[in-house]
């Protein structure tokens, strides 16, 4: 492997300084590490101690399909433990042709602004004029004014501006979860644009031209014609606030998959994706993309209007918050109405405009849900109807299947992203591979893209795998973390594992076979 | 009239695997800068274009020093002695399909032989032949002037 170069900026002091790291590892690992390092239980998550972290793929900027996605790591001001999230296409795509493996943001600017990285210089550029601007718009200013439409942007909107906890980063239709958007906007930090000119020469291009069309193969067998939201009819999604799905809310939730067809525009991919992951919507004007998340705010709060979905998730998009997340502290506000609590919130199951009002309020001064779901459960002495995991939203994946929701329980990040094999899609997420190809690759695949590339013959993901999979836990465990942190709502552990010692034992045999003990040694 | 590669913006993804392909086929680097063949996005539109083998190409008739000639398949020839990579014919070409080598000449699309690498790899078979008389039917306009978002 080649050597990982790291870039540190300081906004408090404008300082930059870069830094040859230890050349044995994947930049993912490296990039955690250096969060352990310097973010200790003392930190706070939107303090200017806090880091940053944005590491790249080994695999981007090369036609390896469904991967090259850059890793995002911080301490989450929702969980308070590593937040983690994976974005694919242009920006991983310029970042491994730029000089940077990592890029480091620690401090706080004075005043709004991006970061300009053009292959190794970097610029910290006034953001006045994107304040309150979406992510999609600032990424359309910011290309106009660099005067480059190819650059790779990362970008937060107007509830990362003002640290609401659930804030995204958004790039190419992505969105990360985890509250990473809080912590760039704690940073004063818009934008990251980011410009590499360098051409990569891999030691047998040949092979991978073999490897990509055998991958590709594969995965547009499995995924080519298929509509992700139209498959979702196929699961057993829930109900209310993740309850059991009533006959009608089946039947709701039936009529608004049905309906989202018709106002479908066209399929959309990344840079490197062969097989298109998003589509877009579009009614009245809108045009957005529609995910697990605009379905999840739909079926978890009673809403089957496929409009006021659409505009549900595409408000989410523009204010830049997680639409899963949403859809949780959405539910919990509703369950809250239901009990007679006192919320500020017309809001009410299926109320489509109220509701769609609820969102656009996240970004009021003051408004309590804006600190995500367990601390607002928490105000209204409402743990049990609080649906996270270490304070992080579920998404309603953690419904569908057992083993989704287990990986989610104990997941570091408290989000899943990911296969049923845990331990896998963990070391491929680090790789920079789309979680839902994670089944497509396998360790041999990975031997020989990484021979391909390098040249070395010696490399072993066993000895990647131990390093790389504790990692994540033992920051955590210096933040304070215990057992008890690996765990699900009752709701969905009733549901899905009986009762909570079938949960215990299968954490119990978990941990075993992670060999992690308490101590993590 | 000649034929020259395109993109069907409605199959068009996005990929940039044809930018790979042709940049490493030509080069031996993967490298967007190096291709022959440029993916761009123009409102929601993703479209990929190559040289169009004009025929009377602006490129050919101004660049100061006589390095581009048109063979009579209509595929530019670059003389990369007398080519001194000046940029001229990138500002001139009116579809934004040629690129300079770093090495500094004009790289410019040859259709590969006839047998086009990034027609053979494009995921979607968006790559197709066409002359400037069928290319409108393979242009969607209405993506082409829409953008994301909008107001509530
Ligand atoms: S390879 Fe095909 S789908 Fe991908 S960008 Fe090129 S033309 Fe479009």
């Amino acid at each position: 492997m080649k050597n990982i170069i790291l870039l540190m900026i300081d906004l408090g002091s404008g300082e930059k300084y870069t830094e040859r790291l230890d050349e044995d590892y994947i930049a993912g690992y490296l990039g955690v590490k250096l969060l352990k390092d310097n973010v200790g239980k003392d930190v706070e998550p939107l303090s200017p101690e806090n880091l940053l972290v944005i590491t790249t793929s080994p695999f981007a900027g090369l036609p390896i399909p469904c991967s090259g996605g850059i890793g995002i790591y911080s301490k989450s001001p929702l969980s308070g433990y590593i937040g983690e999230s994976y974005l694919f296409g242009t920006f991983g795509d310029r970042m491994a042709r730029s000089n940077y493996d990592i890029i480091a943001v620690k401090g706080v600017s004075e005043k709004p602004v991006y970061l300009y990285i053009d292959d190794s210089s970097v610029s910290i550029i006034r953001a006045d004029k994107l304040r309150g601007s979406s992510p999609w718009m600032t990424e359309k200013i910011i290309k106009e004014s660099l005067n480059d439409p190819s650059v790779g942007v990362l970008s937060i909107g107007p509830a990362g501006e003002k640290s609401v906890k659930s804030s995204t980063i958004y790039s190419d239709l992505q969105y990360t979860r985890s509250g990473l958007g809080a912590v760039m906007g704690s940073k004063k930090l818009k934008a990251i644009a980011i410009r590499g000119s360098g051409g990569l020469k891999p030691k047998n291009p040949g092979k991978i031209m073999d490897l990509y069309k055998s991958l590709t193969n594969k995965i547009a067998e499995a995924y080519g014609g298929i509509d992700l939201i139209n498959n979702l009819v196929n699961y057993n999604l829930p109900g209310h606030n993740f309850k059991k799905a009533s006959v009608e809310e089946k039947k709701g939730f039936t009529s608004l998959i049905d309906q989202i067809q018709k106002y479908k525009l066209k399929k959309e991919s990344f840079q490197q994706f062969p097989i298109s992951f998003s589509t877009l919507y579009q009614v009245d004007g809108i045009t957005t993309p529609v995910t697990l998340g605009g379905i999840a705010i739909g079926v978890l709060n009673g809403i089957y209007n496929a409009d006021t979905i659409i505009k549900a998730e595409h408000l989410c998009y523009s204010l830049g918050i997680d639409p899963l997340s949403m859809a949780v502290v959405m539910s919990l506000a509703n369950e809250l109405k239901e009990r007679k609590e006192p919320i500020s919130s017309d809001i009410g199951w299926g109320k489509d405009k109220e509701s769609l009002d609820f969102i656009k309020s996240i970004v009021n001064d003051d408004n309590i849900f804006a600190n995500g779901v367990r601390y607002a459960a928490d105000k209204f002495n409402a743990k049990d109807i609080a649906m996270h995991s270490k304070g992080i939203e579920l998404s309603i994946d953690a419904f569908i299947d057992k083993d989704l929701a287990f990986n989610t329980a104990v997941s570091p990040s408290g989000a899943y992203f990911g296969s049923k094999d845990f331990a896998k899609s963990h070391i491929y997420n680090f790789l920079g591979i789309y979680p839902a190809v994670h089944d497509f690759y396998s360790d041999e695949y990975i031997y020989q893209l990484y021979t391909s590339i390098t040249g070395d013959r010696d490399f072993d993901i066993g000895l990647l795998k131990t390093d790389v999979i504790s990692i994540e836990r033992e920051f955590n465990i210096q933040q304070g973390w215990n057992e008890e942190d690996d765990m699900l709502p009752s709701r969905i552990i009733d549901e899905l594992f009986g009762d909570k010692d079938n949960f215990l034992s299968r954490r119990q045999d978990f941990y075993y076979f992670m060999k992690w003990n308490k101590d993590n040694e | 009239m000649a034929k020259f590669i395109f993109s069907d913006t409605m199959k068009c993804n996005g990929c940039g695997i044809c930018e790979l392909i042709c940049s490493w086929y030509k080069e031996g680097s993967f490298d967007p800068l190096l291709s022959r063949i440029k993916k761009t996005r123009l409102g929601l539109a993703n479209i990929a274009t190559a040289c169009r083998f004009c025929e009377e190409p602006p490129c050919v008739v101004q660049c100061p020093t006589k390095a581009l000639t048109q063979k009579d398949n209509g595929i530019i020839d670059v003389n990369k002695e007398k080519c001194d990579g000046c940029g001229w014919c990138v500002d001139v070409c009116p579809y934004g399909a040629i690129n300079i080598h770093p090495d500094r000449f004009a790289i410019i699309c040859d259709l590969c032989d006839n047998d086009p690498q990034c027609v053979n790899v494009c995921p979607t078979d968006a790559l197709i032949l066409v002359d400037q008389d069928e290319l409108s039917n393979y242009i969607n306009y209405d993506l082409i002037e829409r953008d994301l978002g909008g107001d509530v």
